[in-house]
């Protein structure tokens, strides 16, 4: 096990490499001059553009500039933005935030899809299976934002209870866009686990865990649960992964100054460092989140060994 | 708050469509980011430092109030070129003049009086009672260090092109000295400025944050200072500026000038859309939003009946032409596009009626403003305009530029569907890319056709409205319009005192509509919203908020 984990921690060093390279290149494509820009329908003097091209090496060929980036990274050095802030302070404000976003999204997540999709699966067929499937359909097809815009309004504006925008109250205010970012998840979560979990139940351990005479909860607990949860782990890992990036619109909606935001601001403001910094760690984040949930199937399946 | 559900529901709905065609259709959003410090569950108003007994009086002092604001590029008032800083920095920072919005004057800042024989040679005499918000005391070499530090292109700061007609930036924008020579502080309170050509309008000019004065130990570590910076304004820094959060300044009581702000403190809140912050005002959660969002005027009147206010700014939204083009070298070409567009009907449909229709370059809300200064060739004229087109051999195909993802697609259209429908053309086509790409067009004389830009005044005067867009010499001309009688009266305006400049400025813009380098659409009004706990808004050309004289009503 252990030295599958150091295989794994080893095969990170090239991702990240070619991650990084593909994202500057990808910024470095993006058309137009972002220090003329810089200055809206105003750009600056021409001597103050020019020392701020410098500056960022914006002149320099793509492999040039590249190398000029590696080798302050190398250094501890990972730029900043055009306006001098460093990329580091920026993560360090806002990871935070985005962490925290997708800690209670995945909590909401597991807690009602497990609980939904388990008794979806146990009372089958029954009333309270069509009503966690229709339920399910029914999140899964309203827009993000529609939901994000309802929980707002009815939640934050006509009845008070949480607030509207901003992360001033702490958990209460992760709540509504937790439960947005958690939505569409939640429901895939439960179906997932409704499909494997009835699949599984018919299998034929469960049937002689039953015959043996074994309560039902343990039966369903202990036996069953943890072979139809694989799937879900995997869903879930993924989902965690792209959460941290991919929180743009419900951090935005919500005003919560979380890393989705940074990385769109900085896209379009094309500030290569700011964007090979937050995205390299992200991508970072999903691939340990990967070798996470890899090695969560050896504790959930023991016929899964690594080597 | 009450309504009755039919209204509500209906609110929801045609809020939910225009937030969804603005985020996914039009794929704006505001860029800067924040949070804002609120619960919902927590009942009573935003509040804290309340124990003013001013307020008891009169209500016109003391208090707190919150307002909306972007996240700012800077808080360096030498970078800072955007409206988002100078919010804040117009109120930690006093310059050598301010201004008087209803009067359109320059009045003494620090500079208590200023004189110019030639308007090229000026003197300005500072008051002796001004501080920094750490005690130091404000000289005048206060200001020369500031304005050095500026101008040198080292540093890199955005307003540095502001000091162009200051004797000397040439040499510092070339590295051979790093002081300005037209820059002079003969003693602590006197201030001396040399201008390369005569300009009238210095003292307007001079009220921009980016003239500031700045304490010594800004000079120490700028980054740092930027994250809390010391000034000599109105209203200090209350703690950090936390980024795409919060900025909190409190009233600097030993503040020597006229008007000193009314509230004990004011607190922005930073936010990443707009449309949040005004819900957020809805809620009781945000005192005021200066600049409420187009998707949300239909609903304003309903959601705020006695808390909405429009303010008339001197922005302008133009469509410049590339004159360099053959289709677009005609000016009668460029005078019957400009007949061919009504613009109440586009005002109308799209803005609600919220804008006011442009029929000059120059904003009415300056002095020099004349509403109808364009005459005819801003009237909507469908038939003469055809004629005019079609007499002047205006092209038969011709594509609308403007930059995308700014919420400019829905008018540029009908722009172009009121070509098509009214002038004797083949195709109108529009076209919208990325904002930088876009302005490397524009900058490099290498657009199509006419492109959107707009114009947001730094400081008040007609020379800031017209000179930076159409001189022949003027880096952000993209018109390629270029003529001596213009530049000549421009500078005869420039030379003028300012009572004379007025019918200058306006002989310099009659040539304009004569030519017509770019058609002036609309000046933007601006919409704001407040809660009831506010009150004496008002708001400036730039369009900022004028937070110094808001009066908190009730705790």
């Amino acid at each position: 096990m252990t030295r599958y984990i150091l295989r794994r921690l080893l095969q990170f060093i090239p991702v990240i490499l070619i991650a990084t390279f593909i994202i500057y290149a990808m910024v470095f494509a993006i058309p137009g001059d972002p220090i003329r820009a810089l200055g809206g329908d105003r750009p600056m003097s021409e001597a103050v553009q020019q020392t701020l091209r410098d500056q960022y090496n914006l002149d320099d060929p793509l492999l040039i500039q590249y190398f000029k980036y590696m080798a302050g990274v190398a250094v501890g050095d990972f730029g900043t933005t055009f306006q001098g802030r460093p990329v580091t302070d920026i993560i360090v404000q806002r990871l935070p935030v985005t962490l925290y976003l997708a800690f209670v999204a995945v909590i909401i997540q597991i807690i009602i899809g497990v609980i939904a999709g388990t008794l979806a699966a146990i009372f089958r067929d029954r009333f309270i299976d069509r009503l966690v499937q229709v339920s399910s359909v029914l999140v899964v097809a309203v827009p993000i934002l529609a939901i994000a815009f309802g929980l707002q309004f009815v939640f934050g504006l006509q009845l008070g209870w949480f607030p509207i925008a901003g992360i001033g109250s702490g958990f209460y205010s992760y709540i509504l866009p937790g439960f947005v970012l958690a939505s569409v998840s939640t429901a895939l979560v439960a179906r997932l686990l409704r499909n494997s979990l009835v699949e599984t139940l018919q299998s034929d351990y469960v049937r002689t865990a039953t015959a043996k005479g074994l309560k039902r909860s343990r039966v369903v607990g202990r036996h069953a649960m943890r072979n139809a949860m694989i799937p879900v782990v995997t869903f879930i890992g993924a989902d965690l992964a792209t959460m941290l990036g991919g929180a743009i619109l419900t951090e935005a909606i919500f005003n919560l100054p979380g890393i989705g935001q940074e990385v769109f601001r900085a896209i379009q403001a094309q500030e290569g460092t700011v964007v090979v910094g937050i995205v390299t760690l992200l991508v970072l984040f999903f691939v340990v989140v990967n070798l996470i949930v890899d090695i969560a199937y050896a504790f959930l399946d023991p016929r899964i060994r690594y080597e | 708050m009450y309504r009755n559900p039919y209204e509500t529901h209906r609110t929801l709905h045609k809020r939910l469509r225009r937030w969804h065609d603005t985020v996914s259709h039009r794929n704006r959003f505001t860029l800067p980011m924040a949070f804002t410090a609120a619960s919902a569950l927590v009942l009573s108003a935003c509040g804290g430092g309340d124990d003013s007994p001013a307020a008891d009086e009169g209500g016109s002092e003391g208090g707190s109030f919150t307002v909306w604001n972007c996240e700012p590029q800077s808080l360096t008032p030498g970078d800072s070129s955007e409206v988002c800083g100078a919010r804040v920095l117009e109120q930690v920072f006093t310059g050598l003049t301010e201004m008087d919005y209803e009067e359109m004057e320059a009045i003494p800042g620090v500079a208590e009086d200023w004189e110019s024989e030639d308007n090229v040679s000026w003197t300005f005499t500072l008051g002796e009672d001004w501080t920094f918000h750490n005690g130091d005391e404000v000289t005048a070499q206060s200001f020369v260090d500031a304005f050095n530090y500026t101008v040198d292109p080292d540093n890199a700061q955005a307003n540095a092109e502001y000091y162009e007609n200051f004797v000397g930036y040439d040499d510092v924008v070339d590295g051979e000295t790093d002081e300005l020579e037209g820059v002079s502080a003969p003693d602590d309170y006197t201030l001396e400025i040399e201008l390369e050509e005569p300009f009238g309008q210095l003292p307007n000019m001079l009220s921009l944050v980016g003239f500031s004065p700045l304490p010594e130990v800004a000079f120490d570590d700028m980054d740092a200072f930027e994250s809390s910076p010391i000034g000599n304004g109105r209203y200090q820094m209350d703690g950090d500026w936390v980024h795409d959060t919060e900025i909190h300044v409190e009233r600097y009581d030993d503040w020597p000038g006229e008007n000193p702000g009314l509230a004990d403190n004011i607190e922005w809140k930073i936010y990443s859309d707009v449309s949040t912050a005004y819900m957020d005002v809805q809620a009781g959660e945000l005192d005021i939003l200066e600049d409420v969002p187009p998707e949300n005027i239909d609903t304003m009147e309903g959601d705020f009946p006695d808390t909405h206010e429009f303010f008339e700014t001197g922005t302008l939204t133009y469509l410049g032409f590339p004159t360099y083009l053959d289709d677009f070298a005609e000016e009668d070409v460029r005078h019957a596009l400009s007949m061919a567009i009504d613009r109440e009907e586009i005002l109308e449909s799209i803005f609600s009626d919220t804008m006011t229709p442009a029929r000059s370059f120059l904003p009415p809300v300056l002095e020099e403003g004349r509403e109808d200064a364009c005459g005819e060739y801003c009237e909507f004229d469908p038939d003469a305009a055809a004629d005019l087109y079609e007499e002047a051999g205006g092209p038969s195909e011709l594509t609308v530029l403007f930059n995308s993802g700014a919420g400019h697609d829905e008018w540029v259209e009908a722009v172009t569907n009121q070509w098509q429908q009214h002038l004797p053309v083949d195709d109108v086509s529009f076209e919208s890319m990325e904002f930088a790409q876009y302005l490397d067009d524009l900058a490099e004389l290498d657009a199509a056709g006419p492109y959107r830009l707009g114009w947001t005044l730094s400081y008040p005067s007609a020379q800031e409205s017209l000179e930076p867009m159409y001189s022949s010499t003027a880096s952000r001309n993209y018109t390629g319009y270029g003529t001596d009688e213009f530049d000549d009266l421009m500078a005869e305006a420039n030379a003028s005192d300012p009572e004379d400049a007025v019918t200058a400025y306006q002989d310099a813009e009659d040539v304009l509509i004569d030519a017509m380098p770019s058609i002036p659409l609309w000046f933007e009004d601006q919409r704001v919203v407040h809660s009831d706990r506010v009150d004496n808004l008002g708001v400036t050309p730039r369009g900022l908020l004028q937070v110094e004289r808001v009066e908190v009503t009730e705790d």
